[in-house]
């Protein structure tokens, strides 16, 4: 297999057009026809970022055929991590006029505590952006697959954990600004986070973003180490017998993954103007995965697919019937489960193999093997 | 390390002397334990497994000279497949020795460090990867440094394309290289698997029961292939299929309760009466 294959080609040509589009029609003046408003350029750039979360699911789910139901806490810490770095660049522009966030104040704290220490440089920032989300997966990982728990226990745990991170970040004493979280951002490197430019700049770096993710996944796939995901899939104790030691592989996927949802969530944080507990939800990590399947699972631009799919829906569906949504998500992940076992994805593959009638031999739209 | 309790080796201590009085199945000259080591490739001594006190294997000893074909047979629950779990690490005996290659104690090592020093398992049920294509499944297995790293840097040479190729010309799947392993024949997944086996460029080959669910030709040409790698490798074979057995081997050990009844050719133990009781309650087993 070629690193850049038709489907990778494919997906760069439409990414890379549909930034440059949407940034360039970002700045046209608002009484322009094609002119694109700030705040959709946001809602765009936020697609993007769950997009590069489902991409790191598929490459868990996908081809190591681990149900993670806990990816949103990485998304979040992710965006924790970035949204300190938002905080401390408000300075005393907050409500108390203090060099602390205005959460920090309202609990009494005079100090900042040793954690927040650094969040001001954007450098150090940025790597809390991985590491957090990093070392967290990595220890939940190499906890979890040294006892070799796997398949639906491996699931429940994940979203326990998530869940459990949700109840921590509520309290207040944490610090990390309780049920309310971290808002009202002003600046990131001292630029206005409110203009038009930025919204272009964010949304062009999460776009940079997934296409990074996405080559970095698909390299991975693609390298022999790509088979290997896939035996794990297949026949985890098989592997173990042909010599590959299954529970490195395992917490090496699991951690670069957490660390690919970490940069997704901080990207996420200045283009939404919040992040709160509710992050940690772990409805947010179940529809994340159904977005993965929806789309089409083991073949990273299907993520994408359903990542876009659902969460444009979504956006406009809440907007029509506030109360229809998740119906029309239940629905919808019945129907393609039933009539697209390979998701929205699969369908491209489903017509070629009807048309040309081969049904056993693999192509490149069918991964999976079914 | 313990000496074993046997002066005279090669059969189950249990055995020397026969219950009924019959004589013992093997008698060798007694050799130290550093020569013995030396003599063999594989050898256990005196491995005793049980599971809440049922005892899987009581006392088995087992030598495998470099290179020989080996075919293991026995009734359903003579411990032959405990056997293999034993080699492959996958279970832990209460007592015993197993050591490969004079120096690599099998006891103190998991599956993953013994099959990568060689000692590799063909599964009872085809266990190949279907969602891989056939040389997919043969690319994964090759003998290589198998880290995360390496695997992911990894690129196939052109020496180890050629002998990739020249082990699906052996297992002859070469019209189905690039088809999915799930789309394969039955006989064609055994076939794949010993490919996988012989693609780690194994020391010790154990085949649990390759042709079970075979064609009459498919087991012909099994049998051609098996005859081709005698001597290159050394191969345990754990079968149940007799005119099989018949056909390849050179030497057959008979297991029975977990421990080993009688050595020797097919027709030397298909008429032995000890053998022929424990196997079918009297009747011919051939």
């Amino acid at each position: 297999m070629k690193m850049v294959d038709r489907s990778t080609r494919i997906f760069l040509i439409i990414t890379v057009t549909f930034t440059v589009l949407v940034a360039s029609l970002s700045f046209l003046p608002q009484e322009s026809f094609f002119s694109v408003g700030q705040l959709t350029v946001a809602v765009l750039g936020k697609y993007l970022c769950l997009a590069t979360l489902a991409i790191s699911i598929d490459l868990v789910w996908g081809y190591m055929g681990i149900l993670t139901l806990g990816h949103g806490a990485f998304f979040a810490l992710g965006g924790y991590a970035f949204g300190m770095y938002l905080m401390r660049q408000i300075g005393d522009r907050g409500v108390y006029v203090s060099e602390l966030p205005d959460f920090m104040v309202f609990i009494g704290w005079e100090k900042f505590p040793w954690y927040w220490q650094g969040t001001e440089f954007f450098l150090y920032a940025l790597v809390l952006v991985f590491l957090a989300p990093g070392l967290l997966a990595f220890l939940f990982g190499w906890t979890a697959f040294r006892s070799r728990v796997s398949g639906v226990y491996f699931s429940i745990i994940s979203q326990a954990m998530t869940y459990a991170l949700m109840l921590a970040f509520f309290l207040n004493a944490l610090g990390f600004g309780g049920n309310n979280g971290f808002t009202d951002f002003k600046s990131i490197l001292g630029f206005d986070i409110k203009t038009r430019g930025m919204a272009a700049t964010l949304f062009c770096l999460s776009s940079a973003a997934m296409m990074g993710t996405y080559l970095l996944c698909r390299y991975i796939a693609s390298s022999r180490l790509g088979l290997v995901l896939m035996a794990v899939r297949d026949n985890e104790d098989r592997v173990r017998f042909i010599g590959y030691r299954v529970e490195r592989v395992k917490l090496f996927i699991f951690t670069l993954s957490a660390m690919l949802a970490g940069l997704a969530g901080a990207l996420y944080v200045p283009q939404t103007g919040i992040i709160n507990p509710n992050s940690f939800a772990p409805l947010f990590s179940i529809e994340m995965v159904i977005c993965v399947a929806l789309g089409g699972r083991g073949r990273l631009y299907g993520a994408v697919i359903g990542a876009v799919l659902v969460n444009y829906l979504k956006t406009s569906l809440t907007n029509l019937f506030p109360n229809a949504w998740l119906f029309v998500f239940g629905l919808l992940f019945v129907v393609v489960t039933v009539f697209l076992p390979d998701g929205v994805a699969g369908l491209f593959g489903q017509i070629k193999n009807f048309v040309k009638g081969r049904l056993h031999e693999r192509t490149q739209d069918s991964p999976l093997g079914r | 390390m313990r000496e074993p309790k046997i002066a005279l080796w090669g059969a189950s201590s249990k055995d020397a002397g026969g219950p009924n009085g019959e004589p013992a199945p093997l008698k060798l000259p007694w050799i130290p334990k550093v020569q013995r080591k030396k003599l063999y490739i594989l050898l256990l001594e005196d491995i005793s497994v049980s599971f809440d006190g049922f005892k899987a294997l009581d006392g088995l000893n087992l030598y495998l000279t470099e290179g020989e074909l080996r075919c293991v047979i026995g009734p359903n629950g003579a411990g032959k497949t405990t056997m293999m779990d034993i080699i492959t690490g996958h279970t832990r005996p209460t007592q015993g020795e197993a050591w490969f290659q004079e120096t690599i104690n099998l006891l103190e090592k998991d599956e993953v460090f013994i099959a990568q020093a060689g000692i590799c398992r063909k599964f009872q049920k085809p266990s190949v990867f279907e969602s891989l294509t056939t040389w997919e499944n043969l690319e994964l297995a090759l003998k290589a440094q198998k880290t995360v790293w390496s695997t992911l840097k990894a690129k196939l040479k052109a020496p180890e394309k050629d002998f990739l190729k020249s082990i699906l010309e052996l297992i002859r799947l070469e019209p189905v290289e690039n088809k999915v392993a799930g789309a394969l024949s039955h006989g064609q997944k055994q076939w794949l698997e010993i490919g996988m086996l012989l693609s780690q460029k194994p020391k010790v080959l154990l085949l649990d029961e390759p042709v079970a669910g075979m064609t009459a030709q498919e087991i012909e040409r099994t049998v051609e292939l098996l005859m081709s790698l005698e001597g290159e490798h050394t191969i345990v074979l754990v079968e149940h299929d007799m005119e099989f057995v018949r056909q390849v081997a050179r030497k057959v050990t008979v297991l029975h309760q977990g421990r080993v009844l009688a050595e020797g050719t097919m027709d030397s133990v298909s008429s032995n009466p000890q053998v022929v009781e424990a196997y079918l309650g009297g009747v011919s087993i051939c």
